[in-house]
């Protein structure tokens, strides 16, 4: 690839995927009411895992920083959504401070994280997030008092649906879809004026050589603390808009699992790129709750039930296919779906 | 015994070897020189087996060295005494020493080895059961050329055994290969201190930025005019 | 019963608990001293091997009660069995999966153990559906685990009035784990593969100079780490008596803990820190409560991370990168 003269950006070759991305994402709903799919509904959670994997990326990618604690800011932000809105509890604030709030914790957690972190890198830097985004969960089941424990915050009532059959309800579901929708262009355009400004570039010099960066002024400690809380201002965000479209917030919700699949959605996608972030959750989301759902239908309906039943439902395979992709990329092509544009650089 | 003909190599895009030719023969004590960066240590990771050159043959005993992996060439005969000694730092002494007749099925052979390099090297015999990073500078670059020794090879390949030591145990350490090579032992030795390479070694090759610039008897090169200016201080 | 006896059965239950994680402890430290890898797949394939127990216990048809000779008889061959199948699996898995990254950005190998482990995971998931007698009817449930091994109260049998209790299950976790660990040290200081292990540890590229295939020796490496783990996951099996498709999550982060406090790379310190970890997570399900035991656990974990990253017997120079 030819370096680009001073000044001009290197033309994406894959700009017209993600143009159609867009365009399919904005026209989704009107498709979906003229074929009468009714996924409107489903698909909010690929917009949610699209808003958590760019604020994932934006730390992984853009800053290096291995987190494998992700799902704790995500459940900072749905738990202090939660308790400040549901009837379950005193306060009942309107949607907008609610959210405000859950941003706010999403960000104070992630500040608070790096605190341990200030001098750690590399594994053990990632080892603690993971410590992190195991005593988030635990602490959240066991202060009975605050959280309701196991049994979780329920019913949600937020403005808007009231109740989870509200879901199938085609208007609802259309409004909610681009409330996400709008969120998910928020974050992207923050993302977009990070990378461009004078913090974004601290923060990929501090990927790329911690030592040279530090020589060059960047104070490292300093980028510690922003990542953790910009991605967890970012989780705490979707975590705000998850807790209205759940029918209850529970511990179970936000462990590994939900952490492991955000930094999967996003090596997947294309480390560094946030379009490959996005790309990351639409396919895979959709794969896993659309596509295996009727994968598994069509199955049943060939085979009828049984014994074997069991293997026939797709979303069994889930994490086995998920591995498996994870270990194919990381293997073949590394840089992910969408590598971001200097990696495609140096691969050529 | 050991030939290199056209040799070319690097790390990624940047290319350090840019077509070397030399030649050990049997029981000869050959040096390589040259200024820092010119690619004398790439050279002695390819003869090791550690790097891969991207053009040009490695020949040993005849035979091409292509697709040997590294551990396979120690049986061949070839030891290495790498740069900057590389001990095992938590192994004894003692352990670090038998790790060198790793390939050797012959036990009796093995604890002969070990008897002469102890007498070759006193100090390490003082030293048997300290853990290797306890160890000098001078000590350990001992070590290391013992654990090479007890390999038994016929090619001696020496990286920079100058590195970072005192004056005197400089003096020592070039006194022993001296010692090995009357013993039979071929030696390609890489070193900065160009002096006492050309001093101890019948031929050598100077090297500078991936070529061979000037070849031929250490005494001659000693002698020669850029040769005194470039390396040996004028 | 006293302060004094219930300190001494905490602490007799944290021994016992402890020995088996430290069996899986040994495999992060082993496989992290020799790459630089923290192989999350670990816990899982201990659980693989706690499925591999428990359905060559079923096919051979012991049942609790069977004589002791029976019982020895047949858990030994499956000690075997089990242990082939965990450490082989664990080679495969290393050729396969980690080593063509050897060169790889650092990231990859980690992500790689990411998916490693979902997908050992989704296996004894689908394993447990398998339509066995011993796997039950639900699928995802947790199988019971037969009870072959007595449970006899040792110290009363002794005639010492106390409420302590010792029984031969806790004699028989020992009785194994011990002699494996003992064993596997006697192997890495005294055989000459061993020392190739900790020389391929110490310094790759000095130990191939010296002729040491690192390659072969780093699957050893696995292979062992491997094995010891399906023991581990046997002991676990015959003395709780229950198993899980997740149960490689939790278990193979405490064992990842004990690693790092015990000093991950030190095949010592993986024992000690499995001790203690067991101590510890016993002392904190009875002094605090077992809900808030894995949060001691990680917090602990963390400090140690933060202030005495190196552990109790690990090098100074520490993480690998």
């Amino acid at each position: 690839m030819t370096p680009a003269r001073t000044g001009e950006r290197p033309r994406d070759p894959h700009a017209p995927f993600h143009r159609a991305g867009l365009a399919a994402l904005v026209l989704f709903p009107a498709a979906d009411h003229l074929l009468d799919l009714r996924l409107v509904g489903d698909v909010v959670p690929v917009l949610l895992f699209a808003i958590l994997a760019v604020g994932l990326n934006a730390t992984v990618g853009l800053g290096g920083l291995l987190q494998l604690g992700y799902a704790a800011y995500f459940a900072a932000g749905a738990y202090a959504a939660g308790i400040l809105t549901s009837v379950a509890y005193p306060f009942q604030l309107p949607l907008e401070v609610a959210t405000a709030a859950a941003v706010g914790a999403g960000a104070l957690l992630g500040a608070l994280s790096a605190l341990p972190v200030l001098r750690l890198k590399g594994d053990y830097l990632a080892i603690v997030t993971l410590g992190i985004g195991e005593i988030v969960p635990v602490t959240l089941r066991n202060l009975e008092p605050i959280t309701k424990g196991e049994f979780g915050i329920s019913p949600v009532d937020l403005p808007g649906p009231r109740a989870w059959e509200d879901w199938t309800n085609t208007t609802h579901g259309v409004l909610w879809y681009y409330l996400a929708l709008a969120l998910l262009g928020l974050v992207v355009y923050c993302q977009r004026r990070l990378e461009r400004s004078r913090i974004g570039r601290a923060w990929e010099a501090f990927r790329e050589d911690e030592l040279a960066a530090s020589a060059c002024g960047v104070d490292t400690a300093a980028v510690r603390v922003q990542l953790l809380a910009y991605s967890g201002a970012v989780a705490g965000l979707a975590g705000a808009v998850s807790a209205s479209y759940v029918p209850a917030i529970l511990p179970s919700q936000y462990e590994f699992p939900i952490s492991a699949m955000v930094l999967s959605l996003v090596v997947l996608g294309g480390l560094g790129n946030w379009r490959g972030a996005v790309w990351g959750a639409i396919l895979l989301v959709s794969l896993d709750r659309i596509l295996a759902p009727s994968l598994t239908r069509w199955a049943q309906s060939l085979v009828g039930s049984g014994s074997y039943s069991f293997f026939l439902e797709f979303s069994n395979y889930r994490f086995l296919l998920f591995g498996l992709a994870l270990v194919l990329v990381m293997r073949w092509r590394p840089g992910g779906l969408f590598p971001p544009r200097a990696a495609q650089e140096r691969v050529g | 015994m050991l030939e290199l003909s056209g040799v070319e190599a690097g790390y990624g895009s940047v290319r350090v070897l840019k077509g070397v030719s030399l030649r050990v023969g049997p029981g000869e004590a050959v040096a390589l020189i040259g200024a820092n960066g010119a690619g004398k240590t790439t050279t002695l990771r390819v003869v090791h087996g550690l790097l891969e050159p991207s053009a040009g043959q490695v020949r040993f005993r005849g035979s091409t060295l292509a697709g040997v992996p590294t551990e396979a060439r120690v049986a061949l005969g070839m030891g290495h005494v790498p740069e900057g000694r590389q001990v095992f730092s938590r192994l004894t002494v003692r352990e670090n020493l038998r790790l060198g007749a790793y390939t050797r099925r012959d036990a009796a052979g093995v604890r002969e080895d070990l008897e002469r390099v102890l007498e070759v090297f006193p100090r390490l015999r003082e030293r048997l059961r300290q853990k290797g990073g306890t160890l000098s500078g001078g000590e350990q670059q001992m070590l290391a050329m013992g654990r090479a020794l007890m390999g038994r090879p016929s090619l001696l390949l020496l990286d920079e055994p100058s590195m970072g030591l005192a004056p005197l145990v400089v003096e020592q350490i070039f006194r022993v290969i001296a010692e090995i090579h009357r013993a039979g032992t071929a030696v390609l030795l890489v070193e900065q201190n160009a002096y006492l390479a050309l001093e101890l070694c019948s031929r050598a090759y100077v090297l500078t930025t991936g070529s061979v610039v000037a070849e031929g008897a250490a005494r001659d090169l000693l002698v020669r005019e850029e040769i005194r200016a470039a390396y040996l201080g004028g | 019963m006293s302060g004094a006896e219930v300190l001494a059965q905490q602490l007799v239950n944290g021994l016992t608990l402890g020995s088996v994680i430290a069996l899986v402890a040994i495999g992060y430290t082993m496989v992290y001293g020799i790459i630089g890898l923290i192989n999350f797949a670990h816990g899982d394939l201990y659980m693989l091997g706690a499925f591999a127990a428990l359905s060559l216990i079923g096919v051979s048809g012991l049942a609790p009660g069977d004589g002791a000779a029976a019982t020895w008889g047949t858990l030994a061959w499956v000690l075997v069995l089990v242990m082939a199948f965990t450490g082989g699996l664990n080679v495969l898995i290393e050729r396969w999966a980690y080593r063509p990254l050897r060169r790889a950005q650092p990231l990859a190998p980690l992500i790689t153990a990411i998916g490693v482990s979902f997908i050992l995971q989704n296996l004894g998931m689908l394993w447990g559906a398998l339509p066995l007698e011993v796997m039950g009817t639900n699928a995802v449930a947790p199988k019971s685990f037969p009870d072959l091994i007595p449970r006899v109260d040792l110290l009363s049998r002794m005639g010492l009035a106390t409420g302590v209790r010792v029984t031969t299950k806790d004699l028989f976790v020992m009785g194994l784990t011990v002699p494996l660990m003992l064993g596997l040290h006697l192997f890495v200081t005294r055989t000459r593969l061993g020392t190739a292990m900790r020389a391929t540890s110490q310094n790759r590229e000095a130990a191939r100079m010296v002729g040491i295939p690192a390659d072969r020796v780093i699957a050893v490496t696995f292979l062992i780490g491997g094995a010891l783990a399906g023991a581990g996951a046997l002991v676990r099996g015959l003395f709780f008596n229950t198993i899980v498709f997740n149960m490689g999550y939790g278990a193979g982060l405490q064992a990842f803990t004990a690693a790092v406090v015990g000093g991950i790379g030190s095949i010592p310190g993986a024992m000690l820190g499995g001790l203690l970890i067991g101590l510890i997570s016993a002392l904190s399900d009875h002094l605090i409560s077992a809900r808030w035991t894995p949060a001691v656990l990680f917090l602990i974990l963390i400090a140690v991370l933060v202030f005495r990253p190196r552990g109790l017997l690990g090098d100074p120079t520490g993480q690998k990168a």
